[in-house]
């Protein structure tokens, strides 16, 4: 093990954390371009931005934190941390958006799926029919 | 019958039904992402509700679950 790796602080090691699992990610979509995959490139851009979103909404959690524990230590102000947790709310609440409207499309392309699928179906079972 | 064709349409309803079932574990993402908001937005009005009465402990309490909820969901 490398001697170094025993002078980090937890806030080091956690950020070497998350750029490894970005690496890791990364390496999954040059693979799947490399791959001429379409399909797995896309779900590993979708896994990124995933961990990407997640990183910021921990940082906001951190913050309200340290923001409590400020207000803590001075005794009365907590106005900081609570406009950070009704920021956090918000965005919660347009990311709600945005995954309602995955869910539509989803939503749509399995109706789109199923009625091609319907459709060879019949075809089939007309072919073995005659 | 042409068999060149009804050996094309089963490779197509075979890549059909991995397509759907694809979409469907997708829909039961979106779904839980919609409860880890539900839940979030739960937790965030407790902390809040904490803070209008300075209960601290209590908020540093939402706020760990918070960070718990942010990581898993």
């Amino acid at each position: 093990m490398d001697i170094t790796e025993n002078n980090k602080s937890p806030s080091e090691l956690e950020h070497e954390d998350v750029l490894d699992q970005v690496q890791t990610l990364f390496e999954q979509f040059t693979l799947a371009v490399e791959e001429e995959d379409k399909l797995k490139a896309l779900e590993a851009i979708e896994n990124l931005f995933t961990f990407s979103q997640k990183q910021y909404k921990l940082i906001d959690v951190q913050t309200t934190l340290n923001g409590v524990k400020k207000a803590q230590e001075i005794g009365d102000d907590n106005e900081a941390f609570v406009q950070t947790l009704e920021e956090f709310k918000s965005s919660n609440e347009e990311e709600r958006d945005l995954i309602k409207n995955r869910a539509e499309s989803l939503l749509g392309l399995k109706e789109n799926l199923e009625a091609v699928q319907k459709t060879f179906e019949e075809d089939t079972n007309t072919e073995v029919a005659a | 019958m042409d068999f060149l064709e009804t050996n094309k349409r089963a490779g197509a309803l075979e890549f059909l039904e991995t397509a759907i079932q694809r979409v469907e574990e997708q829909q039961d993402d979106v779904q839980l992402s919609l409860n880890s908001l539900d839940n979030q937005d739960e937790i965030v009005d407790a902390a809040l509700a904490a803070a209008e009465e300075d209960n601290f402990d209590e908020i540093l309490e939402q706020i760990d679950l918070l960070e718990e909820a942010v990581t898993e969901g």
